[in-house]
This record gives C-alpha cells, structure tokens and sequence, in this order.
C-alpha cells in the first residue's frame, strides 16, 4: 500500500526490503545466540555488555569539569517566513551525569524543519556519541548518565501536526551541534568544530535514454567536515549527522545511468575554516542536464546563511553557494525549494560549504599553511584573511 | 624429480616452500634484504635446496614453476616510501580519489585526521579531454595540455 503512494515505487521496495532483511539477520542471530547460551546466559551476557559501556562513558564524563552550560545554533530558516531559527541547549554536568535542556529553543515553525520527540533524543544520543571515546560500544548503557529535559511546542519537539521532515538532518544536526558547543569549555579537547550542512537537490525527469522516468539525488559535491583536536577536518565528508556514511556512486556509473553530465567535480578552495586545524574543504561540481523534456527539481537543505561553526577560536566553514544556469541567466537556488524549473541544458553550478576550522588560526604551524598553498586549497589571496 | 615453487617476500622474512613430484615439501625462511630483495630470494632458494637434498642449481633446473608474491609494493604504500608520483587525468575530477566518495571511516571517531595522500593534490593534473559514458570522445585530448602535465 504504501509502495503505491509514493513517488519511485522501485527504489521503495528496495529500501524497505533492505530494513526487513536486516530485522530478519537479527533476529536469526538472536535465535542463534539463544539457542548456543540458553536465555539466562544470554540475557546476563547482554547486561553486562550494556553495564560495561554505562562504566565506561560514567568514567570519560567524570573527566570532564563540571557546570552549567549553553550552545546556541542558527538554521538559515524554514523555507517560508521564519528566518534565523535557534536551537539553543542548557548542559549540565556534575559528576557522572549529563543533564541536556533544549526547551529554550526557538517555537516550532510552519517549515518542515521541526523535529519530533524521538528525533530530538536521538540527536542528543548522537552528541554524546561524538564526545566519548570512539571505542565504547553505543548501546543503552551508553546512554543512562544522560537525562533530557523537553517540553512540546518548540523547533526541537513539535506539536501535531507540524512537518518534519528534514529532521534527520535539520534540525537533528543542530541539537547535536549546540550540545557540543556547550560542552566546549568542558572538555575542548573532545569537541571538534561543524560539519557542513545538508543541501541536497532531487531531479525528476524523463531518461530519453531509456524513455523511462527517474529521480536522481545529488549525493555529491559533499561538503567538509569539522576539524578538531586531532587535526584538520575531512575534506568531502560531511553532513555532521552521517559523518562520513553517505556515499555517492561513481562519476561513470552516474552519467551511464542518468541523463547527467559531470563537467567539473573537485574540491572548492579556501572552503574551509582557517584555524589552527582547517575545516575539510567542500565540493564545486558543475552538472549539466542531458534531459530532452524540461526535468523539474526540489531542494532540502540548510547553511547558506550560516556556516559549519569553528570552535575553541576557529573560523567558521565557508557557506553553500548553488546556482542553476540556464543559457545565460544565473539563478541562486535557496535551500527549501519545490518545483525549482529546470530547461534541458541548464547547468547547475554547485559549491558546498567546508568545515568549521578548529583552534587559534595564529597556531597554524607554517608548514601547514605553505602545504595549503601549494595543494590549492587556499589561493595566496586569501592566505591569513579571516572570513 | 621435478619441484614447484612458492615464494613470499615480506618485510622481515622471505619464505619459500618447495615441493618435490612425490609431494614432499620444505619450508625455509631466510632474512629479507631490503637493499636488493633478489638476494634474500637466493638465500631462501638455497635453504630450500638443502632442505629438499639438492643444491641451487639443480633445484632450479629442475623446478618447474615458480610462484613469487611479495608486500614489498604494499609496504611501500603503506609506509608511504617509494617514487614521487603524480596523477594526470582529466580535467576537473583531479580530487575524485581523495574524495573516497565522500565515505570516511570509523564513524564515530570524529577525531581522526584525514589520511595522508599518496599523490598530493599539487601532483594532481587535470589534463584536457573527456569521454562519455558511452565511450565517446566529448573532448578530444589536448596534446599541449598533456605536454605541460608531464612536464
């Protein structure tokens, strides 16, 4: 029934087969499982397992100095009148235990950039996932020192029946992000700077290849991720809340399969945050339409108004810039559209944002900076400028 | 009697296994030598001709094929030692591979740098020319273009 109801009746039935398939692996591992241990061992073994990773992260935050803490995050907006939507969490540490409010943020809104309530926890699992060590399992045990506090009506929890969603992504990223710019004065060293948000566009058309229909999503031309303690940021990897989990398909499989043709495909200079350790740069991809019917596209994004945050003295990423081109009239495309008219031929102009950068930018060693030069990822013009 | 032979060059050991037509098989090990890998591949053969009661030369007259793998090339990739290389491919995709299709992994070690590129970007060149999917020529190579690269 559902299969019927939605735009691409194919790629649905192969993303629901995939989540009932990997339901069935479980569950024939679990029988497994039982059928080798017996219930009281396996239920002991499972507990122990969700007590240990409890030990673990009560042992990382205890680290940590305690406080009370806040982070503030900006969305663009929300794709009708309401600009500059704030994500704000209050973060308390004492001991062990981490206490998160996001009840501070801003009313939810008419766009679909709200979250629910289980997307929101999620988000706030999802940051501290980020700060504790990379090793410890993330199971239920990893999450009994957090306590969330929440009240519907916000950006955060919305109430019926407003829409969410692109909340996976927004504004799940910025409650992830706000709760790690919190923490930053507690433990610096664990935080890293912003990702690059999501911008995605969605062409639907006729293949005159194949006369058949289609949907492509752009998946390329990421943008940076976050630098951090550790380093500077990966260049192409973000969004911030897959950190490098979204694959795109090859050039050559793309323009064999799809009315596309991929003109220029590289990294955007002086796109990341300059710091201490640069932000990973973001893409420019020039992407032509090979379409004989005028396609029709939508975006979904967020971050050409704000970019990916740079922490502890960083600068910020640089922002998203797309444009459609269509013979020679350029048009800027805004991260919330539907039905973006797009002509045969048209070119799309695409530069992603970089990461946030991370540290004090005088403490950029020099070779760093000459290295930066010389691999084109900032231009001599802008060397030393603060953005 | 004929043998068949099986070599691997590691890092720290060069081991080869002989095996006789009657099935008998010797393992010898000797020390890789790292300033001519060949010479280490000798000593491994004369450990083996022993083993198998026969001298070097015998054994390789008599030996009918020879199976020679080595990680000394993986060594290298790894320990990032070796050429200077470059890459010349086709204009504006110089980035493709260091792009890793925007995957990275150890997803939830955010504090991780970026690997280490085998070819720099500086030694990326975009070469004038495109093909199409179908293996058509979009954009014929520029000879000049290909020229100033390698140069």
């Amino acid at each position: 029934m559902i299969a019927t109801n939605v735009r691409h009746t194919r790629d649905f039935k192969g993303d629901l087969a995939a989540m009932v398939g990997s339901a069935r692996v479980g569950e024939r591992r679990l029988v497994a499982l039982l059928g080798e241990y017996g219930p009281a061992l396996t239920v002991s073994g499972v507990e122990a397992a969700l007590d240990a990773a409890e030990r673990e992260t009560r042992a990382t935050i205890a680290k940590w100095k305690d406080g009370v803490y806040r982070g503030e995050v900006m969305l663009d907006d929300d794709g009708h009148r309401t600009r500059d939507i704030y994500v704000r969490a209050t973060v308390t540490k004492r001991g062990s235990d981490l206490t998160v409010d996001p009840t501070r943020s801003h009313p939810q809104v008419t766009g679909f950039i709200n979250s629910s309530y289980a997307n929101m926890r999620s988000a706030v699992a999802m940051a501290l996932s980020y700060l504790i060590d990379p090793e410890t399992p993330k199971n239920d045990g990893t999450f009994r020192p957090l306590r969330v506090v929440a009240r519907e009506g916000t950006v955060v929890w919305a109430r019926p029946p407003a829409p969410l969603t692109l909340c996976t992504n927004h504004c799940g990223q910025e409650i992830m992000e706000a709760i790690i710019k919190a923490l930053a004065p507690a433990c610096p060293d664990r935080t890293m700077a912003g990702w690059g948000r999501r911008f995605r566009i969605a062409i639907q058309g006729d293949n005159p290849r194949t006369g058949r229909p289609f949907i492509w999503h752009l998946f390329h031309a990421r943008p940076g991720g976050g630098a951090s303690s550790a380093g500077d940021g990966w260049p192409a990897a973000g969004e911030w809340q897959a950190a490098g989990g979204i694959k795109f398909g090859s050039v050559e499989v793309m323009e064999a399969r799809f009315p596309l043709f991929f003109r220029k495909h590289e990294f955007r200079p002086d796109s990341g945050g300059d710091v201490r350790f640069r932000g990973g740069p973001g893409c420019v991809l020039e992407l032509e339409m090979e379409t004989t019917a005028p396609p029709w596209a939508n975006t979904a994004g967020d971050g050409v108004r704000h970019g990916a945050c740079g922490l502890a003295g960083g600068n910020d990423g640089l922002r998203h810039r797309y444009r459609s081109k269509s013979g020679r009239k350029i048009r800027t495309l805004k991260t919330k559209e539907v039905r973006v008219p797009v002509h045969p031929r048209d070119v799309f102009l695409i530069e992603s944002g970089g990461g946030g950068g991370w540290g004090n930018p005088r403490r950029r060693s020099g070779e760093a900076r000459q290295a930066d030069l010389d691999d084109g990822f900032v231009t001599r013009r802008k060397k030393g400028d603060a953005r | 009697m004929k043998y068949r032979i099986g070599i691997d060059v590691g890092g720290t050991f060069t081991d080869v296994v002989g095996v006789d037509e009657a099935g008998k098989v010797a393992f010898t090990k000797a020390a890789t030598t790292p300033a001519d890998p060949s010479m280490g591949v000798m000593d491994g053969l004369t450990l083996s001709a022993a083993a198998l009661d026969s001298d070097l030369a015998s054994l390789l007259r008599l030996t009918e094929r020879i199976v020679h793998g080595t990680t000394v090339a993986t060594n290298d990739l790894l320990e990032h030692k070796g050429a200077k290389v470059g890459l010349v491919t086709t204009e504006g995709h110089r980035d493709i591979i260091e792009m890793r299709e925007g995957l990275k992994q150890d997803r939830y070690n955010l504090r991780m740098p970026p690997p280490v590129q085998l070819v720099p970007r500086r030694r990326r060149i975009g070469v004038r020319e495109r093909m199409r999917s179908d293996g058509r020529v979009a954009v014929p190579l520029d000879m000049a273009s290909l020229k100033h690269a390698v140069a």
